[in-house]
């Protein structure tokens, strides 16, 4: 791993690094541009930590093994690109069905389908937020640098254990690609997965407000049945509309009612704006130095970038205050 | 870098409080800060 302190490295580099500080200690991935490096560097480090890389067949069979080694009691990562990330789309429906923490890392790219593949974009937000079917709330983050691809992994991982769920780290290829200084700090905070401390602890239901369950995981003596189908607080399969109605709200409010504490926003000279430039990622980049050029011009603009967030809500928190 | 995916939902929250405009660029590239700006300029108008 890099030693603490200032490195020229790549954004992709940067994203493994986080994710090692963080505990990740299972990284399973297929390759694909513009995401294959944070798997060269992973699958370099990670056994220096006592961690395990395994390169599947494919990226279903990638999140599969993320989603089994979370609940074998790993912190766990996966890294891919659009075409790998709609082909993940169903076992991420499993993911928060069965509220599996994970980091699912998608550096986009151009397309539909093939496209560019060497080339970036930002054409998955709308998959990151409705890819996969049900009703379902999402975490993302969107780290606009080098620096943001290592801060942001760390946050990601934080945030999948708060809250026990996947969350998504919504980079681009431009930021993935892009080399420049990142700083490693001597520290980060790093949120560890909450565990049952009684046999009486349901996986899949609690009391309490937060309405995120404790998670064990397997060999530690629970009676663990892991199911996508709809299932009581102890995990057994029913169907009873009641049971499904408890774990679709719970899960859904769990995320809601933790907006204020998962929101990052970005503001740049808003308070007096007259034009507001939306942007996120790379493209917030050349955004931003559009808003101080107009400044300059004498143009009222301002800035605003979500860096985390509940999905998709880029935008109201902001608006539905002024 | 995407055909401007999330005007729509940014027009339904601003309700028409204010202008949108999108600035769409595909094609692997970003837009250029003199576009943003541009378009911040023609919007303050």
């Amino acid at each position: 791993m890099l030693e603490p302190g200032r490195h020229f490295t790549l954004g992709n580099v940067a994203c493994a690094e986080g994710a090692l500080r963080a505990g990740c200690r299972f990284f399973a991935g297929y390759p694909i541009t513009p995401a294959s490096e944070i798997s060269h560097h992973i699958a370099a480090e990670i056994p220096k930590v006592g961690g395990y890389y395994l390169q599947m067949e494919d990226e279903m069979a990638s999140i599969a093994s993320v989603i089994g080694a979370s609940w074998s009691g790993a912190k766990a990562m996966t890294a891919t690109s659009g075409p790998g990330y709609s082909l993940m789309q169903e076992n991420i429906g499993y993911a928060h069905m069965t509220e599996t923490p994970l980091v699912l890392v998608n550096v986009q790219r151009s397309g539909p389908s093939t496209g560019q593949a060497t080339q970036p974009s930002q054409q998955d937000i709308m998959q990151a937020r409705y890819g996969s079917h049900g009703d379902y709330e999402v975490i993302a983050v969107s780290p606009w640098s080098v620096q943001e691809m290592f801060d942001l992994t760390v946050r990601a991982f934080n945030l999948a254990e708060s809250y026990r769920t996947p969350v998504m780290l919504m980079a681009d290829g431009m930021v993935g690609h892009m080399k420049e200084k990142l700083t490693v700090p001597e520290n980060v905070d790093v949120v560890d997965r909450r565990k049952p401390t009684s046999k009486e602890d349901t996986p899949w239901g609690t009391d309490d407000p937060s309405g995120v369950p404790p998670m064990p995981a397997f060999g530690e003596g629970y009676a663990l049945l892991v199911t996508g189908s709809t299932h009581r607080p102890d995990g057994v399969r029913n169907f009873a509309p009641e049971y499904h109605q408890m774990i679709v709200y719970r899960t859904r409010d769990k995320i809601l009612n933790a907006e204020p504490k998962i929101r990052d926003i970005h503001k740049e000279h808003l308070d007096d704006a007259r034009v507001a430039v939306l942007s996120f990622g790379a493209s917030a980049r050349p955004s931003y130095d559009a808003v101080v050029k107009a400044r300059e011009k004498g143009v009222k603009a301002g800035l605003f970038r979500k860096r985390s967030g509940r999905w998709l809500t880029v935008w109201t928190p902001y608006w539905s205050s002024r | 870098m995407n055909v401007g995916k999330l005007v729509k939902e940014v027009e339904r929250v601003v309700c028409g409080k204010a202008k949108v405009a999108s600035l769409a660029k595909v094609g692997g590239v970003l837009p250029l800060g003199r576009e943003v700006l541009e378009e911040v300029r023609r919007l303050a108008r």
